[in-house]
């Protein structure tokens, strides 16, 4: 269920502390009300020793001048003496005179102890106190002091409303405080929403600008700009792959399509008819190859593909591919020492020899006629290198990052000649599979170099590779 | 009326070659934009069939430099790609026309008819 945060903390906030508020007055108000019995505890204890003074002093306690019922309510001190029976013998006013009594108190009060209670009297509550007359004062016993509650019970219920009454404004209060700031907390939230709603695919370089300066907010803006950028990223880079595609389908189907109407244009020699349906053959070949690739690079990426690794020689796997492209290409001097020790290694010898074809593949397509390839296998600090360099005219060192991407060409003009651009993608997906290492490095003063280095499956006993090409030599490391 | 082909691919630059000179266009073919502007300035062409992506020097360069260099014929570019800025940055560089890959090659003829008989630019 979706509810308003605002509100909700709001009224939580103010429920909080409209609770918190009327537990304060009630604690507040027991307080109170026990404060004022003790004053009239106080005061009727004084009152008494007051009146025992008197009456040690004179004999009779003092007496009030005649007053009306209001006044002697007011006034709020009745004091009476009985005698041992009961009977009051004294009286401070003519209305005390059939003051109520509480018999347990009066014989604590004959006892010595002075007691104070609660009673009724004249339908009003009173409060009591009784204690014993000095020695040495007749037939009184006991001095009798109380007060009426009526006005204290007044007094605490004006307090209560006034406490209660603070409690519910105080609630109101909070309400309104905790509306206005769950909504100044929640409007950079809200804005950050608007904005992050407001952007859109295809749009690059849109980032979340509200409140970045607000240093409780930077963290999530500067969270959400990292995602944008990376959205951004994807978003070019699947928008590059459409893109790619979409050429690299259309220039097969370019050459089919055209082919096909040479072939109708006109009456045609069978010979003809032949050429055009073999350029068609390739054309569809080329389709094939690129669905192909694009099938095995999903296996591979998406960890369909198990590859059957079995002890396999390297060098031979190796030598195998460098005959097949031997076979392709044409006026590049491809060189493979393949006498030497076996190199083993728990490889899938299919998907290592795919490999190996797209990397010379790659040699030759990017680098000019009359060049030379140097292929070179080598044990390794337990693994097995492979390595194929090239003379072409290399990488520029900005683009080396990108070799391995996806439809990378060096030169993006380059057409068919440049290839799938997947070749390379493809040979990283295979290598990674096989837990390996590919990397690329620019070699001094030309040419690119491509390693790649395969977990061994035994220990393999490091050895230089006597059989390397000369070429090297040539080519130093930088 | 002579065409020159600036194209690449060998099969597809083979294909119209073949193709036009059926049409009895008179058509020369070249492989690279560098070569396809070094001769369109240095002879008289009808018309240029100018291929986008070109290796190095790319269609869209070399309409340029023929702009630049005064050159006015018609150029007719071939193109595999379709998005809104390739179109556009062609068009601002001078090409009369695209022509998007796969075409149908009547309708290429019919294009570079067109073009042809149209008065000439500027």
């Amino acid at each position: 269920m979706a509810f308003r945060l605002g509100r909700t903390l709001a009224v939580r906030f103010a429920v909080t502390m409209g609770v918190a508020l009327v537990a304060i007055v009630l604690w507040a108000y027991q307080g109170m009300i026990q404060i004022l019995r003790d004053q009239i505890d106080q005061s009727l204890k004084t009152t008494y020793e007051v009146q025992a003074s008197t009456l040690a002093l004179q004999g009779s306690i003092f007496r009030l001048p005649k007053v009306d019922e209001r006044r002697f309510v007011e006034i709020n001190r009745l004091v009476v003496v009985r005698d041992v029976t009961g009977h009051i013998v004294q009286a401070n006013a003519e209305q005390a005179m059939d003051l109520t009594l509480d018999s347990t108190a009066f014989r604590r009060a004959l006892a010595g102890r002075t007691t104070t209670t609660e009673g009724r009297w004249r339908g009003r509550e009173v409060r009591v106190l009784y204690g014993p007359t000095p020695a040495g004062t007749g037939a009184s016993a006991v001095l009798e002091v109380a007060a009426f509650l009526a006005p204290l019970e007044a007094a605490s219920r004006r307090v209560l409303f006034r406490m209660i009454a603070t409690a519910l404004l105080g609630a109101l209060a909070s309400l309104v405080g905790a509306a206005w700031l769950t909504r100044s907390a929640l409007e950079p939230v809200e804005n950050i929403a608007r904005q992050a709603d407001a952007i859109q695919g295809g749009r690059p370089a849109q980032r979340i600008t509200a409140h970045a300066d607000v240093i409780e907010l930077r963290g999530l803006i500067e969270v959400l700009n990292q995602m944008l950028a990376r959205l951004d990223r994807s978003y070019e880079w699947h928008r590059q792959i459409v893109r790619d595609l979409g050429h690299d389908l259309r220039t097969p189907i370019a050459t089919m399509r055209a082919t096909v109407e040479m072939a109708l244009w006109a009456e045609r020699r069978p010979d003809q008819y032949r050429e055009a349906l073999a350029s068609t053959l390739e054309e569809v070949d080329r389709l094939t190859l690129l669905s192909d690739a694009f099938g095995l690079l999903a296996r591979l990426e998406s960890g369909d593909l198990v590859p059957a690794l079995l002890e396999t020689d390297v060098r031979t796997v190796t030598g195998q591919a460098v005959d097949r492209a031997r076979e392709r290409v044409g006026g590049h001097e491809i060189r493979f020492n393949r006498s030497g020790e076996a190199l083993p290694a728990p490889v899938d010898a299919r998907l290592l020899s795919m490999a190996l074809d797209q990397l010379l593949d790659n040699a030759r397509r990017h680098t000019p006629p009359g060049t030379k390839v140097d292929v070179s296998v080598a044990a390794q600090d337990g693994s097995v290198r492979v390595m194929v360099e090239d003379e072409g005219p290399g990488v520029p060192e900005e683009k080396m990052g990108q070799l391995f991407d996806r439809f990378y060409r060096g030169d993006p003009a380059r057409g068919r000649q440049a290839g799938l651009g997947l070749g390379l993608t493809l040979a990283a997906a295979i290598i990674d599979l096989h837990r390996g290492r590919i990397t690329a490095e620019r070699r001094s003063p030309r040419g690119l170099r491509i390693r790649i280095e395969l977990p061994g499956s035994a220990p393999v006993a490091p050895r230089s590779d006597s059989h390397r090409p000369q070429a090297q030599e040539d080519h130093p490391e930088r | 009326m002579r065409i020159l082909i600036v194209e690449d691919d060998h099969k597809l630059g083979a294909l119209l070659q073949a193709g036009l000179r059926e049409e009895e266009f008179d058509v020369e073919w070249v492989k690279s934009g560098e070569e396809g502007l070094a001769r369109a300035l240095a002879e008289r062409y009808d018309l240029l069939l100018l291929d986008y992506m070109l290796p190095k020097q790319n269609g869209r360069e070399v309409a340029l430099e023929l702009r630049r260099a005064g050159q006015q014929l018609p150029i007719l570019m071939l193109t595999a790609r379709d998005s809104a800025e390739d179109l556009e940055e062609a068009l601002r560089a001078g090409v009369n026309a695209l022509m998007g890959k796969p075409f149908r090659f009547a309708e290429l003829v019919d294009r570079i008819v067109r073009l042809t008989s149209a008065p000439a630019p500027g």
